[in-house]
């Protein structure tokens, strides 16, 4: 029997079509995306809820998906078929302007609880939820997209409170070139941008020990200290990267405690470090040509690619740590 | 007669008074809120929105098909 003989059963012809992508009436929480791609698919929406709202933390990936499908997709009528679209200008007037109005409130939020308005966003998302609650006893279901505001507040809010970022300090770029002890303040701070505090100019022929703070809101800060001085750092790093000559540490709530006591009648530095989101770095030069942070991968501590550089850096680091200092 | 509270309302509802009132201990300095609470505290609350709905609407479908 060939492919085309027509005495053998066809079992294509009886085969269910392919279901077609279209946006649910039944099962939705927003639009029906989600609900559409599950019956689509054939599988459960709460795969595709959970992948969207996770991609909504990637870039918001998630979030231009979802519009796009919002938009692109129509919706089925109840038996599988696509519903007529009506879109009318004062429809896509009112998304726009919803989700101009959801990223006012994102950044908005977050701006407000770094420049140190955070109770009241505290406030708003527990009025929404109290509202939320009230109108559940009351049956009212329109109440349920007053969670969509909530979160938009809450997110942002919860990232700027977890990475401590505050603005206190102001923003820009900071250089400071202090060379003698006694116009050398406790510390530096910055709400965001680029502190640069280079000490290699400083009188280190004191052997007593330097101690200063460094608080920064959210962006980069780089030390430079001569070889000769013996650098301890406690950093507690919201969200971001240290490296200290030549030593890293990576991820979210990067608590670090690298203090060293200098040898006796060697210069020491100890710094305190508390930075909300972003680099910092202790270094003993500006890199070379001017080499952006964490390039080449050269701040992989355990990897293949790490250079000769750090390693060198790292020996001078210890040598002047310790008692033979020759 | 007493009438059932909307379920997804509610527990989004709880879900927001549970993580506003996170953030007020935060900015108040009665917590220090880290990612690492701060993260599963997001989920859980996206979870447990995700999962009432969900569970709403089946019970809406149930009754239908009775």
């Amino acid at each position: 029997m060939t492919p085309t003989d027509p005495a053998e059963p066809s079992t294509v012809a009886s085969a269910p079509p392919p279901r077609r992508f279209l946006r649910s009436q039944d099962d939705r929480v927003l639009g029906g995306v989600a609900g559409g791609l599950g019956r689509a698919f054939g599988v459960d929406a709460i795969i595709f809820r959970i992948t969207l709202a996770v991609l909504v933390f990637a870039g918001g990936v998630g979030l231009l998906a979802y519009v796009a499908a919002l938009l692109i997709v129509s919706s089925d009528d109840g038996t599988g078929q696509p519903a007529p679209r009506v879109v009318t200008w004062r429809t896509a007037a009112v998304w726009v302007a919803l989700l101009i109005g959801a990223g006012l409130g994102f950044w908005g939020s977050a701006w407000a609880t770094a420049a140190g308005g955070g109770v009241l966003v505290a406030f708003v998302v527990l009025a929404l939820g109290a509202a939320l609650v009230v109108a559940a006893f009351r049956g009212d279901k329109r109440a349920r997209w007053l969670a969509v505001p909530a979160l938009v507040l809450a997110f942002p809010a919860g990232f700027v409170s977890a990475a401590d970022i505050s603005l206190d300090g102001g923003l820009g770029e900071r250089t400071h070139h202090p060379t003698g002890r006694d116009r050398l303040p406790t510390g530096y701070r910055l709400g965001a941008g680029e502190l640069v505090v280079d000490l290699r100019d400083l009188d280190w022929r004191d052997d007593r020990r330097v101690v200063l703070d460094l608080d920064v809101g959210m962006g980069h800060a780089v030390v430079y200290v001569p070889e000769a001085v013996c650098v301890g750092v406690r950093s507690d790093i919201g969200a971001g990267h240290a490296d200290v000559l030549g030593r890293d540490a990576a991820g979210v709530d990067v608590e670090h405690d690298a203090t060293r006591e200098p040898p006796a009648g060697a210069p020491g530095l100890t710094l305190d470090v508390r930075m909300g989101m972003g680099a910092f770095e202790v270094l003993h030069r500006p890199r070379d040509g001017g080499r952006e942070f964490g390039a080449n991968g050269d701040f992989d501590d355990h990897g293949e690619r790490e250079s000769a550089d750090r390693r060198e850096v790292r020996r001078v680091a210890d040598r002047a740590c310790s008692q033979d200092r020759s | 007669m007493s009438r059932r509270p909307d379920l997804p309302a509610l527990v989004a509802g709880l879900a927001l008074l549970a993580l506003g009132a996170l953030l007020l201990l935060d900015r108040v300095d009665a917590l220090e809120l880290r990612f690492g609470v701060l993260t599963p505290a997001l989920l859980a609350v996206c979870g447990a929105i995700l999962l009432a709905t969900g569970l709403d609407n089946r019970n809406r479908e149930d009754e239908r098909e009775r």
